[in-house]
């Protein structure tokens, strides 16, 4: 269900700059901005500043990549907005075709093996995390993924399963493809903190 | 920023567990269950119990209903909102700490 006081902001200083960056990026701001911008005293400075490490730190992950994998754990969480978001982002570096065949069916996509590995640890760690063993880490980690990559993997994994999660329960608005290119280059230009 | 660059996912994730229940509106131990609900945890009152359930096993299957009742029993936007973050808080945190498990498993078993 959709918050009015999300949608409209909770202060005139985040009323304006809702209004204020709509009207700049030539679009309604999408949702999770507009739940950036609510409420601020609560988790969501804190989760922003988690997620900005993770999806734009230093890795041994791309950018696009890093938004593949949660374009990913969007559709294993049936997030429509999720999906689209961060679909729109990893196609600024890998091809549409490859990016939607990911979100169809990684398992058949024509990714990296190194790629492929990271998606089969993060989708049990969506679906079934009690049934995720060292023995899933490991195979990860033969297919050529170090540590610090598998946990950069789960770091993006384990975020998305919050964004979905209150995205889909707070409703979002879903943008059409060309809002979401948009708002894709907005996302790469100022980051998610 | 180099200084916040050096902070590791394990801090991170303790930060956001840490804000979860130390700041909002409502009551720090509803929060705590909520968010512990979210993760699979135990049973807590109606009507948080049935939103952070479906919050944390299906997000895309949570009706308008059962967040009217939760923003009907606390009495603002921004309570109910704590309680659907805390919820997606927790169903996350349980994920980040099943990997770790996983991946410490592994480079000990390798080392």
């Amino acid at each position: 269900m959709r918050l009015p006081e999300i949608e409209r902001g909770d202060s005139l200083r985040h009323r304006a700059l809702i209004a204020m960056i709509s009207r700049v990026a030539g679009l309604r701001l999408p949702d999770a901005a507009r739940v950036a911008f609510y409420h601020q005293d609560f988790a969501g400075p804190v989760l922003g500043a988690w997620t900005q490490k993770a999806m734009r730190g230093p890795s041994g992950w791309s950018v696009p990549e890093r938004e593949l994998m949660a374009a990913a754990v969007a559709s294993w969480n049936a997030c429509p907005f999720c999906v689209g978001a961060h679909g729109a982002v990893a196609v600024t570096g890998i091809d549409r075709d490859i990016v939607n065949a990911v979100v169809s069916d990684y398992r058949s996509a024509p990714v990296s093996d190194r790629l492929r590995a990271a998606l089969v640890f993060l989708e049990k760690l969506t679906r079934t995390p009690d049934d995720l063993t060292a023995d899933d880490a490991r195979t990860a980690l033969d297919a050529g993924i170090s540590v610090d990559e598998l946990r950069d993997a789960a770091a993006v994994a384990s975020i998305f399963n919050i964004i979905a999660r209150y995205a889909n329960a707070l409703d979002f608005d879903i943008p059409t493809t060309e809002e979401f290119d948009k708002a894709a280059e907005m996302l790469l230009k100022r980051g998610y903190s | 920023m180099a200084g916040e660059d050096a902070v590791t996912h394990a801090e991170h994730a303790r930060r956001l567990a840490t804000r979860v229940a130390d700041s909002g509106e409502t009551e720090r131990e509803l929060r705590l269950g909520v968010m512990s609900r979210g993760a699979g945890g135990a049973a807590i009152a109606e009507p948080y119990d049935t939103l952070a359930i479906g919050i944390g096993e299906d997000s895309s299957r949570v009706t308008d209903a059962q967040v009217t009742a939760v923003l009907q029993a606390t009495g603002s936007q921004k309570r109910a909102f704590e309680l659907v973050l805390s919820a997606a808080i927790g169903a996350g945190l349980r994920r980040w700490d099943a990997a770790q498990q996983a991946i410490e498993g592994a480079a000990d078993a390798s080392s």
